[in-house]
């Protein structure tokens, strides 16, 4: 009976649509800018229900709910507490290809504590409670190992593939970047699973002696961008001081880090003395100086990229094996921005960074 | 020449040359990291990657030169109260300032600030490059306490 009523709340839209409301707007030729919803602490990543509701992750551990444009007073019950700290919290939400029928979504996470944490993904069902949601059949589907230290670079960005299958970004630890070229960890990979947490049998490594079965491709280090587009995984990920890269990624391949970087460390010394390396693929874009680039969606057959140094979203287009940078667009919107996604009326959405953040919507006038 | 002068060119003397030797040091472990990943580093690019990291004195020498003034400071109090060897304090002060600094940079950013430092041997080169600004420190200023 609760399922047939989350069906009918989620599907049907007993709540109307959240996207209607315009707190204020910004205008310009080609586009136009309203803000949905406004004082998100840390938001991470954000989520459109099929009824208009849109989930909003607070790396602070809060699930956020809004709804007609206001963010409910009590946000989602049953989040699992999360490891606040450096880079840590709540991170990534991504709703299952099969949610009107399953009701399934995933989180990622800062799991553990400042002596041993570590990336986690989970998996849950979202229950209508009362006239708001709690998480309920969780699952912890993924931990990443071994546990480090440093609360920094946990990536965590989801995004699922055409079998089901999902795929996770787990940042180098910033500490141990090493371990993004050694295969018996998890640390600066993508790792592929199954929606119940078993390794698809047609991993690159499963039957490598002393490689993590769950690994999908390696050499990465801190990884926020991730989409899935026509069957072709895009990736963009933060360089050091320089070097932040897109790839396409490819099961088993060595995306190079920190053998092979643009970048240098912060305080100007070298990673490594390589640009390339036998073996090691080459980014398709890289932006020296940083951008600092924090999520990617696809939309309209464009890539846009958004970015918290530059504060700006960059457009880029692709033919699925290279990837051109068009530049920044919306230049209007400024400031550190945190995440983009596709809403249901087919128009973008940001989230901005920060304790005082906002959800944008990107009307586009003139498309691209 | 005047004491505080001495003093001034020793801290200089001590400070550029412990950032040279701090900036090799890390180079070497940074490169030490990649070779245990199966990285092969020739000898010549060993080199030339030591020669380009010496870019990072611009921000070392002021962070090395601030540990200096208190460890130096506090080593010549030691001297004058506990007594003992005058470039033996210092020694030790250098090197302490640096690991210390170090230590305290990584409990407050919460990440390793100098990658060649992560690991203990690291650590420990970069301790012993304040070691020996320590030692350049004391040569240089004991004429001034001789002249007294």
């Amino acid at each position: 009976m609760r399922k047939l009523s989350v069906t009918l709340s989620l599907l049907l839209g007993l709540s109307s649509n959240a996207i209607s409301a315009q707190h204020s707007a910004t205008a310009t030729d080609d586009y136009y800018t309203t803000v949905i919803a406004s004082g998100f602490n840390q938001p991470w990543a954000h989520e459109f229900l099929p009824n208009g509701d849109i989930l909003v992750t607070e790396r602070v551990g809060k699930l956020k709910v809004v709804r007609d444009g206001k963010i409910l007073q009590r946000g989602v019950s049953g989040v699992p507490e999360s490891y606040y700290a450096g880079q840590g919290g709540l991170l990534d939400i991504m709703l299952d290809s099969d949610f009107s029928n399953n009701f399934t979504l995933y989180l990622s996470y800062a799991f553990g504590s400042s002596n041993g944490n570590a990336t986690r993904l989970i998996s849950a069902t979202l229950a209508s409670k009362g006239d708001n949601y709690a998480l309920e059949n969780i699952n912890i589907l993924f931990t990443a190992s071994p546990l480090k230290q440093t609360p920094q670079h946990y990536s965590g960005r989801i995004a699922q593939m055409d079998d089901g299958s999902l795929l996770l970004t787990i940042g180098d630890g910033f500490d141990y970047r090493e371990d993004a070229q050694r295969l018996d960890n998890h640390l600066g990979k993508i790792i592929r699973i199954n929606r119940d947490g078993s390794v698809p049998a047609d991993n690159p490594f499963v039957a490598k002696q002393g490689a993590k079965p769950e690994i999908w491709s390696y050499g990465h280090r801190n990884h926020q961008g991730l989409v899935i587009a026509d069957g072709v995984v895009y990736q963009n990920e933060h360089g050091p001081k320089g070097g932040d890269e897109i790839n396409i990624i490819e099961a088993g391949l060595n995306y190079g880090w920190p053998v092979i970087t643009l970048g240098r460390d912060y305080n100007g010394a070298s990673v490594t003395p390589y640009t390339e390396y036998p073996d090691m693929q080459q980014p398709l874009v890289d932006w020296t100086p940083s951008i600092a680039p924090s999520s990617m969606a696809v939309h309209l057959s464009k890539l846009y990229v958004t970015s918290l140094a530059e504060k700006s979203i960059r457009m880029l287009t692709t033919d699925g094996e290279t990837i051109n940078d068009q530049g920044i667009v919306f230049e209007a919107i400024k400031g550190r921005i945190r995440d983009i996604s596709v809403g249901l009326d087919n128009h973008l959405y940001i989230l901005t960074d920060g304790d005082q953040a906002e959800l944008i919507k990107i009307t586009q006038t003139q498309l691209r | 020449m005047p004491n505080f002068l001495r003093n001034v060119v020793g801290l200089i003397s001590a400070t550029l040359i412990s950032s040279v030797v701090g900036s090799v040091f890390s180079t070497q472990s940074v490169i030490s990291s990649l070779q245990s990943i199966d990285v092969n580093v020739p000898l010549a690019t060993r080199f030339s990657m030591t020669v380009d990291d010496l870019a990072i004195l611009l921000s070392l020498v002021p962070l090395i030169a601030i540990c200096f003034v208190v460890g130096f400071f506090v080593a010549s109090v030691c001297v004058r109260h506990i007594g003992g060897n005058r470039t033996a304090w210092h020694i030790v002060a250098g090197a302490v300032a640096l690991i210390t600094t170090l230590l305290i940079m990584k409990a407050v950013l919460l990440i390793t600030p100098i990658a060649g430092t992560r690991s203990l041997l690291g650590l420990l080169s970069f301790g012993l490059a304040g070691a020996i600004g320590g030692w350049v420190y004391a040569k240089i200023t004991a004429q001034a306490r001789a002249d007294k």
